[in-house]
């Protein structure tokens, strides 16, 4: 039980083996395998999740052990609510995920191979609780994911690849840069830890280092913001995500909307709000106006989209943007609502995606203007997208509406820091209003969207087209249950990041 | 400081047994050459017993690491940093024998005696050149490296591009010795000797603004004849035709050997002046501006080796290209002067040892394949040889500097040397040229994978290269997530001189 985590974060890796000593031609096997490793890995963390513990706020299953000592580098891996709720969106991500990839048949074996070391690397991310770790498998992610689009992607798969790799490449060297730079001025001999952080926080407020001029925090800040910014994706870092997602074959589009940009969520919170809270809060406007500029620009982009894969890429890059706006505003309900946003977005994403994918495999077009009158032949699918188009504008009732609503309240009733300046609320109240309008183009582009591709009138062209079979129906369902389940009961989810939701707020000196 | 002991002219042999193994094993090699014998297995054998015995050899020499022995009436010295010079030297050649044995060029036994005889005193050369504590024996030594590195890069006298290689190394080469020695006539004239210890007295004494000026030309001059060998700008036009030309296994030893000599020379050479004067020579180098000097040229190194590989479509050349910024990120961790920064060097040079044999040997592996070096040559390779391919994408990721591999803990230790130097600009540049290598390498990745292959045929390799194979990428690996010996090590190789 010492090393569970490790078991769990490798486990993968290790069906990855298994997976390679299955003979290539057994195409069902190797599905089955992956498809029942992943559900398993799901139940375990299950397991994992469900202990008292994550109640009481602390650390779990932490495991720690001497690595590099003359760095302080430790391996140590840990849950916590923050991250055992990402966890569980990845494991919910990736079954799907998995099971929408039985249509994979070109180089099956090695993709299922490739989807293991993702898993690996992903969960690695959210369980590392040393910094240098968390740099490794951050790295450690990127190197599946550009096989994975750039051999079973669409027409322009290698470009969509080599883009995507270099713009996350760039975040990564800033944060590789952050991290030497903490390392090195580290006076404490402490690990970089997350349990540590506070000490770590204390240090580097008060240090009087500073490069070109600018404090060492504001240097931190940047890195950290930088590298996760691209990931985010913030507003002028977005342009890989519309290529990378619509490139994306579905079920790695449904990944790389539902889990990687939450990493780079993560790693906002988790590192640049961990290390440098004050920087953050004294930005904070800058911040809130970023998050503005995705939610509209994400938005009037999405609008003017001709294909229904970019379509919902922006719609992406437009409901992170909220995600900003929690973070922004520093508010307990903010912030909650911020980590809920990317439990939501994951889940709706994911769903869009998949209505994209098995719309595209049906009819080879995903141009708007090219469908229309899919509901006669459809209707399942309809059915399903219905329901994920109003989950995605914010429906009461559905789990969109509830991390909205509590990023919108939060900002409008603004921070209470000490270091907000005069005039503050009035910004945050007039922003939170601004993203509410917005919320109204979501609206008029997705329901648009809905009617542009589902009604209308019934075209001879998809007479012949079949509904989704069983398994994108089962997928589906599962997803749009989660939505209606969190929708109406959020508390379970809400109570889960409590504890970092209110470190955070100590940190940056608002107290609970 | 550590004892120093002077060691006669005679009694000097006992302490240069794997040199002496090495030359007579080239003379007996030599005299192989001219029988008719034909086994290739009994070839290899004989190569590969003399030069591991020498590697052996040094290896037992390891545990006298409190002295300092000088040797032939000081003129070499035997300390922990020629130490790991001579392993790295013996270790370093000992693969590039068994890449002589599988080249094409030396298919013959006569050729391929011929050329590990030159190879090993090459070697003898190379050691002797960083073990030097005396300029001349630098210098001879030096030139003994370069007239043997032309006579390997010529070695296909019938291939127009091996010939043209050959004469631009020598045209070049002669150039930069003849920059060096004048420079080391500038500063014999000065120092009146070529003894580094009189030199380094000279260098921490009084000097004049005209002595400055003096020696700040006689320092670029030596910076001319090292950076030849370093492959760093402005002595790096050399590097892309004759890695081009010469035959693949001869470039993978050019890369890594020659250029860990440029660099092992130089650093001897600051190396020593610390160790004599100490912070005084420190003051020195600040005089000459030497700091200034290495971070511009380290970074237009690596700006151009790094922006001239993007268009390449040689394998050769790209890596001739991405050995030029491999260097120049080198050049980065010597500018920082710190006993860090000269850390991070060696250790760039360890792992880079690995990966850069590795890439060099699939390299050659494919162009036996396919009959070409162009990257055209790679193309499907995913699909015929899943784990060579593979073993290349972890070469080359780990030439990118990504973890887990070990190219990312050279780079981290160089970042983290210009950072606690606080050059954080050249961090910054260095870190953008990083981003730039990702492209070209990704590329060879993208036509190995991503691009589907139009040659049915399924290569397979023997054994024995797939253990070659293995044997490289296991460093590459692991020395990736546990470098700690490894470091050690080297910190024992550079520690003396601070102690």
């Amino acid at each position: 039980m010492e090393h569970i985590l490790t078991y769990f974060i490798f486990f993968p890796v290790f069906m990855a083996f298994l997976l390679g000593a299955v003979p290539p031609q057994k195409t069902r096997w190797i599905y089955r395998i992956a498809l029942l490793s992943t559900i398993f890995h799901m139940l375990w963390l299950f397991l994992l999740v469900s202990t008292p513990e994550i109640r009481a706020g602390q650390w779990f299953w932490v495991e720690s052990m001497p690595w590099i000592d003359s760095l302080y580098i430790t391996y140590s891996l840990g849950m916590d609510g923050l991250s055992a709720l990402m966890c569980l969106l990845t494991s919910v991500v990736f079954v799907s995920a998995v099971m929408m990839s039985h249509k994979i048949q070109k180089r099956q074996k090695a993709y299922f191979i490739l989807l293991m070391l993702l898993l690996t690397g992903i969960y690695g991310v959210f369980l590392s609780m040393d910094f240098f770790l968390f740099y490794i498998f951050w790295e450690l992610a990127l190197i599946p994911l550009y096989f994975l689009i750039g051999i079973w992607g669409g027409q322009r798969r290698e470009y969509a690849a080599i883009k995507f790799f270099i713009y996350t490449m760039v975040g990564s060297v800033f944060l590789l840069l952050g991290l030497i730079l903490v390392y090195y001025f580290n006076p404490l001999e402490l690990p970089l830890d997350w349990a540590n952080l506070p000490m770590h926080q204390t240090w580097i407020l008060a240090s009087v280092y500073s490069i070109w001029d600018i404090p060492l925090p504001v240097i931190l800040f940047f890195c950290f913001f930088i590298a996760f910014a691209i990931k985010v994706p913030i507003f002028p870092f977005h342009t890989w995500l519309p290529d990378a997602h619509v490139q994306a074959p579905t079920p790695i589009s449904m990944i790389l909307a539902g889990i990687l940009l939450k990493i780079g969520m993560y790693g906002l919170f988790r590192v640049m709000v961990g290390f440098v809270p004050v920087v953050v809060l004294n930005v904070a406007p800058t911040l809130f106006i970023l998050g503005l500029i995705n939610l509209i620009y994400g938005a009037f982009c999405a609008m003017y989209q001709k294909d229904f894969k970019k379509l919902i890429a922006y719609s992406s890059i437009s409901h992170m943007g909220f995600c900003i706006i929690g973070l922004a505003s520093f508010s307990a309900l903010s912030l909650q609502g911020s980590v809920m946003q990317m439990v939501s977005h994951g889940l709706i994403a994911a769903m869009l995606f998949l209505i994209a994918g098995s719309i595209y495999e049906r009819t080879y077009s995903l141009t708007l203007s090219d469908l229309g009158g899919l509901a006669a032949t459809m209707p399942k699918l309809t059915w399903m997208g219905v329901f994920a188009v109003f989950a995605s504008i914010g429906l009461p009732g559905l789990f969109g509406f509830v991390s909205e609503f509590l990023v919108l309240a939060g900002s409008f009733m603004g921070h209470t820091s000490p270091h907000a300046y005069v005039g503050s609320v009035y910004f945050f109240q007039i922003g939170s209003a601004i993203a509410l309008v917005t919320l109204l183009i979501g609206a008029v582009y997705m329901l648009w969207t809905l009617q542009r591709v589902f009604f209308g009138p019934a075209e001879q062209k998809w007479a012949l087209v079949q509904d989704i079979n069983n398994k994108e129906f089962l997928v589906c369902s599962v997803l749009a249950i989660l939505i209606v389940w969190f929708g109406v009961f959020p508390s379970v989810l809400l109570e889960m990041p409590q504890t970092s939701i209110l470190q955070w707020l100590d940190w940056i000196g608002v107290g609970s | 400081m550590m004892d120093q002991i002077h060691v006669g002219n005679i009694a000097s042999f006992a302490f240069f047994v794997p040199e002496l193994i090495l030359l007579a094993g080239s003379i007996l090699l030599l005299i192989l050459s001219l029988t008719k014998i034909q086994s290739r297995r009994w070839a290899i054998a004989i190569v590969l017993f003399i030069f591991s015995t020498a590697f052996f050899a040094s290896l037992f020499s390891l545990d006298r690491s409190t002295t300092e022995i000088r040797l032939f009436s000081n003129l070499l010295s035997l300390d922990p940093f020629s130490d790991f010079a001579r392993i790295f030297f013996l270790f370093s050649s000992l693969l590039t024998t068994f890449f002589f044995y599988q080249s094409k060029t030396f298919s013959s036994t006569k050729k391929f005696f011929e050329t590990t005889a030159f190879l090993s005193i090459l070697t003898v050369g190379l050691i002797c050149m960083v073990s030097s504590v005396d300029f001349l024996m630098t210098f001879l030594s030096m030139e003994m490296v370069s007239i043997l590195s032309y006579l390997l890069v010529a070695s296909r006298p019938k291939d127009a591009f091996s010939s043209e290689a050959g004469l631009k190394y020598i045209l070049f080469g002669a150039v930069a010795t003849g920059i060096m020695l004048f420079g080391l006539s500038l500063l014999f004239g000065m120092a009146g000797s070529s003894h580094f210890t009189d030199v380094a007295s000279f260098l921490a004494g009084e000097l004049g603004a005209y002595q400055i000026m003096a020696l700040f030309f006689c320092m670029i001059c030596l910076l001319v004849g090292f950076g030849f060998k370093m492959t760093i700008f402005p002595t790096q036009m050399w590097v892309p035709d004759v890695y081009q030309g010469a035959p693949t296994s001869v470039t993978a030893f050019l890369s890594v050997s020659s250029k860990a000599g440029g660099f092992l020379v130089f650093l001897r050479f600051l190396l020593f002046c610390m160790h004599e004067v100490g912070n005084q020579a420190l003051m020195f180098f600040e005089q000459v501006r030497l700091h200034e000097i290495l971070v511009f040229f380290g970074l237009i190194s690596m700006l151009i080796g790094n922006v001239s590989a993007l268009r390449q479509r040689n394998m050769k050349r790209l890596m001739a290209y991405s050995s030029i910024a491999h260097a120049g990120f080198m050049l980065l961790g010597v500018s920082c002067f710190t006993q860090d920064g000269f850390e991070s060097v060696l250790l760039y040079l360890t792992l880079y040892l690995f990966m850069n044999f590795g890439a060099f040997y699939i390299i050659h592996l494919r162009t036996i394949d396919t009959g070409n070096d162009h990257m055209d040559s790679f193309r499907g390779y995913g699909n015929q040889n899943i784990w060579m391919s593979i073993s290349m994408a972890i070469f080359l990721l780990s030439l990118i500097g990504l973890p887990p591999f070990s190219g990312f803990i050279a780079k981290f230790y160089i970042f983290k040397g210009l950072i606690a130097q606080e050059y954080y600009t050249a961090a910054l540049l260095g870190a953008v040229n990083t981003v730039i290598a990702v492209y070209y390498y990704m590329k060879i990745i993208k036509w190995m994978f991503l691009k589907d292959g139009n040659d049915p045929e399924y290569p397979r390799y023997s054994k024995v290269s797939r253990m070659f194979v293995i044997f490289l990428l296991i460093p590459t690996v692991v020395l990736g997530l546990y470098w700690v010996p490894l470091l050690r090590w080297i910190q024992i190789s550079i520690n003396f001189v601070y102690l």
